[in-house]
């Protein structure tokens, strides 16, 4: 078996037909991960046993010819920040290295019961800040399409995990473009949902009102399987939405018909000079492909699109400073000597955190100081308004917004790590669906969807609350017109 | 403008030891950062309400109770929390002394 050719429905159908056992293919996923991951630095932690555990019971369940779960015996890698009983859960950073979960999160729980076998918790950028994996305390992942290159971040690990082949589903998280930024530097699909569509509780906070949980794989119909599994409302997380339950089938049954009928935005503040020649090239052969489907495209304008970036790096820091809190060395964390509680705190922190962390807890307290308030956080949040009615405004006229998913392709290693602005303008894209608590999805043009090609482009489709059919429906349909091409 | 006495306290207020390298970077940092976002005070925002959360705009209360049913294994749940303490003594978060003489 190719494991980089393995989907959710093909490893279905071959371990019903047995072909091979779950056994078979945790085990040469491990040996995968084993031979080449010391190249490519996808994961911090593998789950060996438990993995090997978790396989075995899904062949029982095959033996036994009882039902087999959709997801059963499918190997999935978690970013680090996502906690799993019993296991490590360092968010990339030194200051919880020796920290183990005390419970699942409800993301985790969901798929241990729907029968994936879960692989080990990846790489990531320190706390999910980051665009580029740099900042894991660790080691930086590396792009397996150029390995001088970065892979995206934060949830830089899983993206490689999944493009290797040594996982077929992988879970990160998006607090500004987390997931579809890597996901458009590796090739990949990756869908940010509507905030609210999946629950929070077990995932490390960053920015409490923009962070969410996000699936990465290899095709559409695999992250609307990973998503269908851990979507849905969660008594223990308050900003769960109550009623939501997406399906798996919706994308399936997205017919020819429903896509002709769509009409799709292209926004004119995201198509700037700053974009690569090579990605507005591959946007256009998009759009191209997607037009052949009579797929209406009209010309429509965010305003405060330029604005996004400024909101986002007020906001976010803010609910950092307040969210970082709690790793101080006394509740989590690692604490070092007997000094004075004050000083304690400071040491461990001090020495606990890199450099984004500190830069971010730093910022958010300036911005939250008696006298800045009302001129940075009080003002962001008021265009943060802006924002998502521009966005409310387009969807009156339009089903979906089209654009680049990131200006350039994946960039070379230290290329940004000197100017932290720099990093933050490569997430320029991404960023306004996050304030908008909108869904949003990456999916590969056609140029890289195989290894040693050229560097993969991301094409990005923005859509209503909760509408992730919509996306995902558009997406296979252009995923299905470039395989038979 | 900021100065590396102002990072010095919000490094305070964050229980942050920071070098006097770091300082020196994080003032240039500052300074390139609130350059680029103080183009928010373009936008007029008079009449507009801020936007203080995610996606809803209203709280979801529940009762402060221990739901153990939700708990496949209530024995251990205590002891994985507590041995996830960076020190404890018989079950309990131990810290250091917060008044000393």
């Amino acid at each position: 078996m190719q494991l980089k050719d393995l989907s959710i429905s093909s490893i279905h159908t071959s371990l019903l037909k047995k072909e091979y056992s779950a056994v078979e293919l945790t085990t040469q996923t491990l040996h995968a991960i084993k031979e080449k991951d010391s190249e490519y630095g996808a994961y911090l932690h593998v789950m060996n046993e438990d993995a090997l555990k978790s396989a075995q019971e899904i062949d029982l369940t095959i033996a036994r010819n009882d039902d087999l779960p959709l997801l059963g015996g499918i190997p999935f890698a978690l970013k680090d920040n996502i906690l799993v009983v019993n296991h490590p859960a360092t968010a990339g950073s030194k200051i919880l290295k020796d920290y183990r979960a005390s419970y699942d999160a409800t993301a985790v729980r969901k798929l241990k019961s729907a029968g994936a076998v879960i692989i080990g918790k990846t790489n990531m950028d320190e706390f999910a800040m980051g665009s580029s994996g740099e900042n894991s305390a660790f080691f930086s992942a590396k792009n397996p399409h150029d390995v001088t290159r970065v892979p995206g971040g934060s949830s830089s690990g899983s993206a490689v995990a999944v493009t290797l082949g040594e996982a077929v589903c992988a879970l990160g998280s998006e607090t500004g473009g987390s997931v579809r930024q890597p996901a458009s530097f590796c090739g990949l699909v990756g869908l940010k949902p509507t905030y609210g569509a999946i629950s929070r509780y077990g995932l490390i906070a960053m920015a409490s009102s923009l962070d969410q949980i996000a699936p990465f794989a290899r095709t559409t119909m695999d992250v609307a399987l990973a998503f269908e599994a851990i979507s849905g409302y969660d008594s223990l997380d308050g900003t769960s939405k109550k009623d939501f339950k997406f399906h798996a089938k919706e994308v399936k049954d997205f017919s020819l018909d429903a896509l002709c009928g769509l009409t799709i935005g292209l926004p004119k503040e995201y198509f700037i000079p700053g974009i690569t020649k090579e990605t507005q090239k591959e946007i256009d052969s998009a759009i191209a492909t997607l037009k052949s489907f009579k797929v209406k495209f009209k010309e429509i304008s965010l305003p405060h699109t330029e604005y996004a970036l400024s909101c986002y790096y007020i906001i976010m820091p803010a609910e950092v400073s307040s969210n970082l809190a709690r790793f101080d060395g006394i509740r989590y964390g690692t604490r070092g000597g007997s000094a004075p509680l004050g000083e304690m705190y400071q040491r461990n922190r001090g020495e606990g955190f890199g450099k984004e962390p500190k830069r971010r807890i730093l910022l958010g307290n300036y911005v939250l100081s008696a006298g800045y308030y009302d001129a940075y956080y009080l003002q962001a949040q008021k265009v943060r308004s802006l924002i998502t009615e521009d966005f409310t405004k387009a969807f009156k006229s339009v089903d979906v917004i089209l654009t680049p998913t990131t200006p350039t392709q994946a960039f070379k290693f230290g290329e940004k790590m000197k100017d932290p602005l720099s990093m933050y303008l490569s997430d320029i894209f991404t960023v306004p669906v996050n304030l908008a608590g909108l869904p949003a999805l990456s999916f590969p043009s056609r140029s890289a969807r195989k290894l040693g090609g050229a560097l993969p482009v991301g094409v990005q489709l923005i859509g209503k609350h909760f509408d992730e059919a919509t996306l995902l429906g558009v997406s296979k349909w252009y995923e299905e017109s470039i395989s038979v091409s | 403008m900021i100065t590396g006495k102002d990072v010095e306290h919000y490094a305070e207020l964050g229980r942050i030891a920071i070098t006097a390298t770091e300082k020196k970077s994080l003032v240039k940092d500052f300074e390139k950062i609130l350059e680029y976002v103080k183009k928010l005070n373009e936008v007029d925002t008079k009449h507009v309400k801020p936007m203080n959360g995610g996606v809803f705009f209203y709280n979801r209360v529940r009762s402060d109770t221990v739901d153990l049913e939700r708990k496949s294994d209530k024995v251990n749940e205590v002891a994985r929390v507590t041995r996830a303490f960076p020190k404890s003594k018989d079950g309990y978060l131990e810290v250091p002394p917060v008044f000393t003489e």
